[in-house]
């Protein structure tokens, strides 16, 4: 009889810390803002009694691979860029793998170095530096002001952020967008303009101060975290799901966005969802 | 951060190594470190890259002089001394004047690096992408005189190295399209070929195979008689030292001439001006010019690194394929670390670094290198064991160890048919510069068409 004791309890106990296992491969590279907040992230579902194998892979091909196949449970964070259609890496977001938005961008629209003057003249057309991890909502944001202001962009894309920072200290661009254009701002060298809302962030004064009648905002995402939804029970994964996005609006992810000039959305995931299918492809 | 610490200890005692030990050197070095340092941060992987050059430069000529065997190549100079140094009784001065003039050296060089560096920030130019595209080309184009091949097998290399470097899924390749190149539909291909892979099959393999050829050549080492013959002293000549420390800040910055180049160039090049003197003052300041040549170029190579991100050399090529993958961009650092910047650190690195390589060289080195010798078969194969577990631990940090490990067979392999017949310089600069040469081509073409 306490044999059969014991042995249930151990078969519970190993079925217990097997469902709590999951797997959380990471298909960006090790030096960028996704990869900076992810350990952390980790860390905090460890403290909730979750084990995370976790790995960088640095490519979304072998991830989306093991995303869709694996039996095991999967969390990952996804970015925006491949949303666009006819990646390879694209995965269509549904309320089963949607989790929440890790990272947003605040997005600025900014001139060229020491050109306090900034404008826009019609019938020009404009060198814009631009991030390759954009969503596609950012490339219709800034068609969008072209449109409106009867100029033409001609988009130069740099791998990353500090990539289009050195483009922008060489003068090789005449305007870049992106989240850096606050800082840069900041050192008041150069004149951006805030295109994620209709008022003005940080002081730094809107787009439509630019362009009254521009309608389009410059929104966008640049991760979402995902789940397969496999090797877990649905009160489990109801679990995770909710352990993640309590993760994401607190400390220390919160200091982190901050830091770096991120945001998230905070709503309801089912607006967060509508979100991102609203600017993807 | 104390990795940082961890770091320069570790590049100091590597970089003394890697210039005694034949066939090892800088690359090889980098590479069986690369899964360490990747997990290191970007300012510290470059110290500890800094201090293993600087290190292993003072100990290669002292390996050429003691035991008559090649450490590191830019021991050569020292390996061509060798005899005259024996038979008249210099040895002391040599090492001790070697020793000397690399210490200047490296102080010279790091006076003028900073005052370099400031200068070029200066210049917007510097920073914008037709330069990089210019400058890629350039070390593209002067790899084509690679020696050991023929300028068709290089370029042949070259064209090979660089298709290896763009398999894989390109994003934004063209036109805002995403681009498959050679994936064949594999996903585990998707992040293209492993650098480590390419790298140790391409300059790991053929190394310990040269290695392993010249080992069963060596039967013992004959050291430099411990005489007790008072040795005739020899002036420590300033104008040599002079002369090749600026031989070598000049030349370091050039694409793939690099430390061995200059110090060969010193050589020569103080042959004409110590003509006048006797024959045993012009051979230490043969010597003593190439050992300052080398000094001062292993700092001075990491100046078109840091302003450019671009590698001109074997062993800085695969520090920019680790530097890569944390994203590091190359330009002025905000890294501190005690209230100091980045750049200081790396100072204080070179000179600790130089003067233990001094004390060492002055000291301990005898002893070392005929330990090294002693043991050098134990030591090549922990060196291809470490090799192993490298390639294998890399490809476990990314879920891919069976590909890792199938890319490394399936390219020693072709390593092994080939080596005999060419250099893979030309190749591994083909793959490591293909990446970037691209991305600096495509933003180009946007810029102006």
């Amino acid at each position: 009889m306490i044999k059969t004791i014991i042995m249930s309890i151990a078969v519970m106990a190993s079925t217990t810390v097997l469902a709590q296992k999951i797997y959380m491969p990471i298909p960006f590279s090790a030096g960028g803002s996704v990869g900076a907040m992810t350990p952390t992230l980790v860390e905090e579902l460890t403290k909730k009694g979750w084990t995370v194998e976790y790995k960088m892979i640095g490519s979304c091909g072998p991830v989306k691979e093991t995303f869709e196949k694996s039996t095991d449970s999967v969390v990952t964070v996804w970015g925006s860029s491949w949303q666009n259609k006819g990646n390879t890496c694209r995965i269509e977001y549904t309320p089963d793998n949607f989790v929440d938005i890790l990272q947003q961008n605040s997005l600025y629209f900014c001139g060229q170095k020491n050109n306090l003057d900034f404008k826009l003249e019609a019938g020009k057309t404009y060198t814009v530096g631009i991030n390759t991890f954009n969503s596609p909502n950012e490339i219709k944001s800034l068609e969008a002001v072209a449109s409106k202001a009867g100029v033409k962009f001609k988009f130069i894309v740099y791998k990353n952020s500090g990539a289009i920072r050195t483009a922008y200290e060489a003068k090789e661009i005449d305007t870049f967008y992106g989240s850096i254009g606050l800082a840069e701002s900041s050192k008041g060298l150069v004149k951006c303009l805030f295109t994620n809302a209709d008022e003005s962030i940080g002081g730094i004064p809107n787009i439509k101060t630019l362009l009254p009648n521009l309608t389009h905002k410059g929104e966008s995402f640049i991760a979402t975290v995902i789940t397969n939804g496999k090797g877990l029970t649905s009160a489990e994964t109801a679990r995770l799901k909710s352990d993640i996005r309590n993760i994401l609006t607190q400390q220390p992810l919160n200091d982190f966005l901050t830091g770096r000039y991120l945001q998230r959305y905070s709503a309801e995931p089912s607006e967060q969802l509508k979100f991102i299918q609203d600017r993807s492809n | 951060m104390e990795i940082l610490f961890i770091a320069i200890f570790l590049g100091i005692v590597l970089g003394l190594m890697a210039g005694m030990l034949p066939a090892v050197g800088n690359t090889v070095t980098m590479i069986v470190m690369l899964p360490i340092i990747s997990n290191w941060p970007a300012e510290i992987i470059i110290i500890f890259y800094a201090v293993l050059i600087q290190c292993s430069n003072f100990t290669s000529s002292v390996s050429s002089l003691n035991l008559g065997v090649l450490g590191d190549i830019t021991g050569e100079p020292a390996l061509r001394e060798r005899s005259h140094i024996i038979t008249n009784r210099l040895t002391d001065s040599a090492l001790k004047y070697s020793a000397i003039g690399s210490i200047i050296a490296c102080g010279m060089a790091l006076l003028l690096f900073s005052v370099l560096l400031d200068w070029f920030y200066a210049m917007p130019i510097m920073l914008r992408s037709e330069t990089k595209f210019l400058l890629l080309w350039t070390v593209l184009i002067a790899t084509v005189w690679w020696q050991g091949n023929t300028k068709l097998a290089n370029v042949t290399l070259i064209v090979v190295g660089f298709i290896l470097s763009i398999i894989g899924h390109h994003e934004f390749f063209w036109n805002m399209n995403d681009v498959h190149i050679l994936t064949l539909g594999i996903t585990e291909i998707y992040g293209g070929i492993p650098s480590l892979a390419v790298l140790t099959a391409f300059l790991a393999v053929p190394a310990l195979l040269k290695l392993y050829h010249s080992l069963s050549h060596m039967t013992s080492v004959s050291l430099l008689p411990t005489t007790k013959l008072k040795e005739q002293s020899y002036k420590f000549n300033w104008g040599s030292s002079l002369r090749g420390s600026i031989i070598g800040i000049v030349l370091g910055i050039i694409p793939m001439v690099g430390t061995m180049i200059c110090s060969n160039v010193a050589w020569a090049v103080e042959k004409m001006f110590s003509r006048k003197r006797n024959e045993n003052q012009q051979s230490l300041n043969r010597l003593l010019a190439a050992e300052s040549a080398n000094n001062s170029a292993a700092i001075t190579v990491l100046i078109p690194l840091l302003l450019l991100g671009l590698a001109i050399i074997p062993s800085e090529m695969i520090l920019l394929s680790s530097l890569e993958t944390l994203n590091w961009l190359p330009g002025k650092s905000s890294w501190t670390y005690l209230g100091m910047g980045f750049y200081h650190w790396m100072f204080a690195g070179l000179i600790l670094a130089c003067a233990v390589s001094y004390l060492f060289c002055y000291s301990l080195v005898i002893p070392f290198s005929k330990f090294f010798f002693d043991h050098m078969t134990v030591l090549m194969w922990i060196t291809i064991l470490l090799i192993f577990s490298s390639i294998y631990y890399s490809g476990w940090l990314v879920d891919n160890r069976l590909f890792f490990m199938l890319c490394f067979c399936f390219l020693s392999c072709i390593v092994l048919l080939l080596y005999k017949n060419f250099e893979f310089m030309p190749l591994v600069a083909g793959f490591l510069l293909g990446d970037p040469l691209l991305e600096a081509s495509r933003i180009v073409y946007n810029l102006y068409f």
